[in-house]
Parts: C-alpha cells; sequence; structure tokens
C-alpha cells in the first residue's frame, strides 16, 4: 500500500499531509468508522488528520468518484455536486466515463476471446493509468472550492481574556502579528477600533481587512489563543497562562442584516450640552447600541463622524449576523461550523510558548511548530499553518461527503 | 480680548507659515512651564512614543482641551496620516530633527489654544476632505447629519437634476459633500465672508467639483434679499430665482451665549459666522422669507438651528400664512437635541 501511494501523483494539498499512522489506516477501520454514529468529534479530527490519506488510491475515495460521475451522468441537481466548479469538472467525469467504459468493453472482450489477453492487458494498463491521472485531478478540482466561503471583506476582532495586562499585551501581539499577515498577503486594511491599555497593551481591537477569499486565509485564526510565559512584569520568574480571543468574520452588506433605525441608540463622546455651533473639538467616536441584542459597538478611526458611524454599523451587522449564524447553526455539525468559520468561540484552538519557543496548534496533530518570533511576524509560517489547516478542514469536508454517499447507497 | 486674540492669532499664523516666534510664547506661560518646556525640547528622544506622552503631559498641565488627541492629530499631520490609530503602531519610530521643530511649533499654537483643525490645516467632513484657514468656520459633526437627511430627500425625488442653494457656505462642507454624493446636484453657493468664498472655491477644485457649484460673495439681508457683493462674478438674479432645495447652517448663537463659548472658537473663528443676534434668529427669520420667494413649489429648506428654534419656526409659518411655508420635520442630531428643521414650500389652493 506504501509502495501504492508512493506510486501515484499524490494531490497536491493532500501531499503535505503526514502519514504518521499509514499502517492503520486499513480500509476496514475506515468503514467501520463511517458506519458508526460518530460522537467524540476531537477524537475523529484527531484521527483522520494523522492518518487518512484521502488519495484515489483509496478504495473508498475511489467509489466516492464513481458515485459522482454517476450522478452527474444522470444530469440531476444533487446536492454532491454543489461544491463542484463543473466548468472544469464535467470534461473530466466525461473523460472517465469514457475510460471506464473502454475498460468495461476490453474486459468483455477477453471474456470472450481469451487469445486476445495479452493484447489486450497492455490496452489496459494504459487506460487505468490514465484513469489514474485523471482522478487525481479530479480529486483536485474537488478539494479546490471544498470548504471555501470566497469572502473578500472580512472583520477581525482581537479581545483580550484572562490574564490582566499580560493578556493585553499578548493580545497588541497578535495584533501586530495579523498587520504582518496582512501585509505578507497583499491586502489592505483598516483599524476600526483599538482599545489601549495603560502598560500599551490592547484590550480590544476590530480590523476591517480586504483582499482575495481573505476570509478562507483568516479563518481558521478564531477562537482562543493562549499564551505561556514569564510576564516582563513578572519579578518571581514564574510562568503564567493568559488567554486572547480572536474572531474572524464576513462583512455583512445592509441587504443582509437589515437595521431598522428605531432600534439603534446612536451615542456620541460630543458634549451633551449645546452642542453644534457651540462646540468644535477633535472627537469623532461612535457609539451604536442595538437595543434589541444589547451588542453594543464603537468606532474611532475616523476623523469624520459620520464615517465612524458607518464603520460601527458594518462591525454591528457582523455582530449581528454571526449570533443569527450561530443560533441557527446551533444544530449543525462541527465541521459545518468550522467550515464557516464559526467554529467554536471558547476553543482553546493554539498555545504559544515561550520556554519552549514553540507554537501548537491543536486543531490538528504534530501541529507543533518553533521559532515563535518569527511566527509572530505573520509570515510564511503562518501561511504554512493556514494552508494545513484549510487542507484538513477539506479532508474533513470530504469524508463528510463519502460518508453521506456510503449512507444513501445502502 | 481682542488684541489677545490678534496676538494669539498672527503668532500662530507665522508658526504655521514655518517662523518661529517664539519669544511670544513667553509672555503667556507659567514660569515654571517654561523651563519644564525647555528641558523638553528633546534632542535625545525623538521617538513618536515620547513625544506623543511628553506633548500631552504639557497640554493637559496647560488646561488644553483634548490633550492626547490634540497631539495625536499633530503627530500624525507632520508623519502624513490621517489616522491616529496608525500612530500606534508607529511608537517607536524616530522623527527627524526637522519633523520635531515643526511639531514644536504646531504644538505651540495648540497652547494658544488654535483648533487642531487649523493646526493641521485640514479635517474631514463625511467622505470629503476639506482644507481650513482660519477664521473661515470649521464644520462641525452635526452638519454631516443636515446632509444626510438633503440626501434623503434627492434620492426620493424624481427629477433628473436638482437645483441647491446654500447660504453661508463657509468652508463649503455642505454643498461639496452634497455634490461629491450626489450626481443629481447643481448648486449655488453664497457668503457673506470673500475668505469663505475663496476657501470654499479651493476645495472645490481641490474636490474636481468646478462644474457642479457656483461660488458667488452674496449677502442674505434683513429683509430676506440677496445682494451681490462681488460683481465681477458669476450674475444670478437671486430675487428672480428658483431652487428646488435651500440649505443653510446659518448663524445661530445667541449673542449673549458667544462669551461662554471655548477660546478655540472665540479667538479663533469668524464669529460671524455663529453670531445669530439676541435670539440667534437673525439670520434665520430672513432665511425664511428668501426661501418664501426663491423655493419652486413642494420645494423644501433645510437649516440646522439652535435647540430652541424649531419651536419658533412652527410659530412663525404659522403666523406668515401667506407665505406658503410649512414646518415640515424636525430631526435630532446624536445627542438627541432637535437641531434639523425642514420647511415645505406649499401649493396654492
Ligand atoms: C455656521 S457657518 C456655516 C458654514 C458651513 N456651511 C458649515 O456648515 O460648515 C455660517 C456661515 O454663514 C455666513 N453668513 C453669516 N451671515 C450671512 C449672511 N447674512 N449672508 C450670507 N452668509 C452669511 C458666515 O460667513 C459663515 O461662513
Amino acid at each position: 500500500m506504501l509502495a501504492l501511494i508512493h506510486g501515484c501523483r499524490m494531490n497536491v494539498l493532500l501531499r503535505r499531509l503526514t502519514v504518521r499512522n499509514l499502517f492503520v489506516c486499513n480500509d476496514l477501520f475506515i468503514f467501520q468508522l463511517l458506519n458508526h454514529k460518530i460522537k467524540d468529534k476531537t477524537f475523529v479530527n484527531k484521527l483522520f488528520s494523522t492518518s487518512l490519506e484521502l488519495t484515489i488510491a483509496n478504495p473508498i475515495v475511489n467509489k466516492y468518484l464513481d458515485y459522482i460521475m454517476n450522478e452527474y451522468k444522470k444530469g440531476k441537481h444533487n446536492s454532491v455536486l454543489e461544491n463542484i466548479d463543473l466548468r472544469v469538472a464535467s470534461h473530466l467525469l466525461e473523460s472517465r466515463q469514457l475510460i471506464i467504459e473502454n475498460i468495461e468493453a476490453l474486459n468483455e472482450m477477453i471474456k470472450q476471446d481469451p487469445e486476445m489477453k495479452k493484447l489486450a492487458d497492455e490496452e489496459q494498463s494504459t487506460y487505468k493509468a490514465q484513469l489514474l491521472e485523471l482522478d487525481n485531478k479530479l480529486l483536485d478540482v474537488i478539494l479546490l472550492n471544498l470548504g471555501k466561503q470566497g469572502y473578500n471583506d472580512i472583520v477581525l476582532e482581537i479581545t483580550a481574556g484572562v490574564g490582566g495586562q499580560e493578556a493585553m499585551l499578548f493580545a497588541a501581539e497578535l495584533f501586530d502579528m495579523y498587520l504582518g499577515y496582512i501585509y505578507y498577503l497583499g491586502f489592505t486594511h483598516s483599524i476600526a477600533e483599538q482599545d489601549i491599555s495603560s502598560t500599551g497593551g490592547i484590550r480590544h481591537a476590530s480590523i476591517l481587512i480586504s483582499g482575495e477569499a481573505a476570509f478562507d486565509k483568516l479563518k481558521y485564526e478564531g477562537g482562543v489563543h493562549r499564551v505561556q510565559r514569564i510576564p516582563y512584569t513578572e519579578k518571581s520568574g514564574r510562568v503564567h497562562t493568559s488567554t486572547v480571543s480572536v474572531a474572524v468574520l464576513p462583512q455583512v452588506s445592509e441587504i443582509e442584516v437589515a437595521l431598522d433605525e428605531k432600534d439603534l441608540k446612536i451615542e456620541t463622546k460630543r458634549a451633551s450640552g449645546a452642542g453644534g455651533q457651540h462646540v468644535n473639538t477633535t472627537d469623532s467616536a461612535v457609539r451604536i447600541l442595538h437595543i434589541p441584542t444589547g451588542i453594543a459597538v464603537e468606532c474611532q478611526s475616523d476623523r469624520s463622524q459620520l464615517k465612524n458611524k458607518e464603520t460601527a454599523l458594518t462591525r454591528l451587522r457582523t455582530k449581528i449576523y454571526e449570533k443569527q449564524l450561530n443560533e441557527q447553526m446551533a444544530s449543525t455539525s462541527e465541521m459545518r461550523r468550522r467550515q464557516m468559520g464559526l467554529g467554536n468561540r471558547n476553543e482553546k484552538i493554539r498555545t504559544y510558548n515561550y520556554n519552549q519557543d514553540r507554537i501548537t496548534d491543536h486543531r490538528i496533530s504534530n501541529g507543533t511548530l518553533h521559532n515563535l518570533k518569527g511566527f509572530l511576524q505573520g509570515g510564511e509560517a503562518l501561511e504554512d499553518l493556514q494552508m494545513r489547516l484549510q487542507d484538513d478542514l477539506q479532508k474533513n469536508i470530504l469524508l463528510e461527503a463519502i460518508k453521506d454517499v456510503e449512507r444513501s447507497s445502502k | 480680548m481682542i488684541p489677545l486674540s490678534f496676538i494669539l492669532r498672527s503668532r500662530c499664523r507665522a508658526a504655521l507659515s514655518g517662523c518661529a516666534y517664539n519669544y511670544l510664547r513667553v509672555n503667556i506661560m507659567p514660569a515654571a512651564r517654561v523651563k519644564n518646556f525647555c528641558r523638553s525640547s528633546s534632542v535625545h528622544n525623538r521617538t513618536i512614543g515620547h513625544l506623543l506622552d511628553h506633548w500631552s503631559r504639557n497640554f493637559e498641565n496647560d488646561g488644553i482641551s483634548e490633550p492626547v488627541e490634540s497631539i495625536e492629530h499633530i503627530v500624525a499631520h507632520v508623519m502624513g496620516t490621517k489616522k491616529i490609530l496608525d500612530l500606534v503602531n508607529m511608537r517607536e519610530r524616530e522623527l527627524t530633527k526637522e519633523e520635531v521643530e515643526k511639531l514644536e511649533m504646531l504644538c505651540q499654537c495648540r497652547l494658544s489654544r488654535m483648533p487642531v483643525q487649523y493646526i493641521i490645516g485640514e479635517w474631514d467632513f463625511r467622505d470629503i476632505t476639506l482644507n481650513l484657514i482660519p477664521p473661515v468656520f470649521i464644520p462641525r459633526p452635526e452638519t454631516e447629519i443636515l446632509v444626510d437627511i438633503v440626501l434623503k430627500q434627492l434620492s426620493s425625488t424624481q427629477q433628473e437634476k436638482c437645483r441647491i442653494l446654500e447660504i453661508g457656505c463657509g468652508s463649503g462642507a455642505i454643498s461639496l459633500a452634497l455634490a461629491h454624493s450626489s450626481d443629481k446636484v447643481q448648486s449655488v453657493a453664497i457668503d457673506v465672508n470673500k475668505h469663505a468664498c475663496n476657501l470654499t472655491r479651493s476645495n472645490c477644485k481641490n474636490l474636481g467639483l468646478d462644474d457642479r457649484l457656483t461660488i458667488i460673495n452674496a449677502a442674505l439681508e434683513k429683509d430676506g434679499i440677496i445682494k451681490i457683493l462681488d460683481d465681477t462674478e458669476n450674475k444670478i438674479e437671486f430675487n428672480r430665482e428658483e431652487f428646488d432645495f435651500i440649505v443653510s447652517n446659518p448663524p445661530y448663537v445667541p449673542t449673549s451665549k458667544l462669551s461662554e463659548l471655548a477660546p478655540e472658537i472665540k479667538i479663533y473663528e469668524d464669529l460671524r459666522a455663529l453670531d445669530g443676534g439676541s435670539d440667534g434668529l437673525d439670520v434665520i427669520k430672513p432665511l425664511l422669507r428668501y426661501a418664501a420667494k426663491a423655493l419652486k413649489t413642494d420645494g423644501s429648506l433645510f437649516i440646522e438651528v439652535d435647540t430652541s428654534h424649531p419651536e419658533y419656526i412652527v410659530f412663525f409659518t404659522k403666523k406668515y400664512s401667506d407665505l406658503k411655508l410649512k414646518h415640515l420635520h424636525t430631526y435630532k442630531d446624536f445627542c438627541n437635541n432637535d437641531r434639523f428643521v425642514q420647511v415645505l414650500k406649499f401649493r396654492d389652493v
């Protein structure tokens, strides 16, 4: 089996994945899992991220491709085809169909005329090689859009959690990391809010980011980030654990979440006295409270009050959208939530350990990296990790799809 | 007060144009702070973080309003950015000697209570940036809402073009924001102050809106007639013209309240831009009379007013029913004050 996997051109996206527990990964085991009503998702995630090679060498993948091909042939609208870019996939599916028919025809021929076997064998192996290549391409196409939302405008919010000033200092470091990452990716940004603590840490910050598929590039950052180190202020040299939470959401348009003026309480810091011509200040901060949900946002990034109001409204809509989505998806699978970038807000996703100079991402196995300082610059290392998380997610989605096929074919 | 304001103004003008007039500041600075000030001309530490801390403390000690914001905007200006939030990530950066000199000069202006908007020479109004030169009135954020109200009305009219007159354009904030936001707008703006007209003109040019706005130096007189002051300019028959909308942020502060205003306003802004006479209605009454003549039927007058004025406007339109004006709506600002009034010119019955 090992030889087989090495022999085939492994999918680019899957190539990064480890082959550590390859031998555990026999078909029987996988089918057991598929048929089992899986309760412990973390167990499954862990297991699959270490062990399963979703390449075409795997019969269940083959079965899945067969299924897709047949559904495509039927020409019906089918949800399994929804996420697949058919403009690219359709000719692959048609060619595949043809090759399989040819193989079947050859088999038929051999049955009738054993004399031809030698000749047919040669042809047979050519077809099989073609099929292999085709299936690889097909898998590439399928994986390409899997789990991607394609939003270009997003909001990234950083909030210091437990750990007081130390958490705020780390929030500031994460903030810098994301600015570095935004720069590295060639995205644009504007800081909507930044609440600085007395020691220069960040209580809360909000960045609006725009760039090609920005959401897919940053959604894996959502969750709780944990730092373990000796705070600069700590004299006794004791290691503290502090947390910072990060939320990533697509910016929501007026159409997606309509707000009723009556539900909004807009406040400014301008003197509540006479106002108007009586006052001249530079303060243009705006705070908006959405009365029905109790969600409040603030913005002070611009010199124009109106612009601050608009930015605040964008953030407010985003927050309301998140809330609605969370309610809607309360019953949805963990993976679907992850795909939407929702994850679990309170899930500890990553630990930054200074003593050991390591970063561990808890969502994937062997998610441990070194060179903390380099990582915090928000460059290649972060992108690499993001790609691995994406691979992992895609693989899980594919697996879920396969599972569905398995179920429905029973 | 007047000589002081004169001295301060001329000194700051000098600072803004790049010459140091340091001797004057000694006159108005307590001795203790002078020492502090001199010591602090920090040759040693020119990082942004240090300068921010140092000057915000200085401003605070001197009772300057918005000490932190003031220095943040000044530093941002020196660094060539509009966003003070950008500074947070620049704290370690060091300014050049020239930059520090410029910064200190601008800070002295602030110590003399010059408004930040004049010091940095510009400010944002809605989505446009306006150059601001003393003593032309600095646009207030409330007025952004007045523009919103007019824009909303504009989007609900069927007309292709909308002819708007602004009375008292100052820096051009309202007219330029309207033209910038809606292609329908074709306007005329007048101001009694020649400097205001010139500033509006240059802002108009910077925004590339020349063909959308005509600017005329003219005064709305007590009897509700507009008199052109500069006859070399465009000829518009104001007293025969008709407009779809008239919009204005007229002077509305009662004269008795002027002395209570902050030094930033009292010393540096043209008080004729704010002084609305004994009840603050000196320009509002003529505005209503002019609007009655110059508005098309179903046209609207939009004005920003003092909180006490809407009630009077209702009374006025009822009393002078021959003007065929109707108080349509009073809108609030973000502080929940009654701030804007829409008056409708209605059809003969
Ligand atoms: C409060 S400022 C408003 C400026 C500008 N529209 C704004 O909102 O920023 C009032 C302006 O009206 C002008 N003004 C005052 N009385 C006037 C009059 N009788 N006729 C024309 N303009 C007048 C002043 O020169 C000043 O520029």
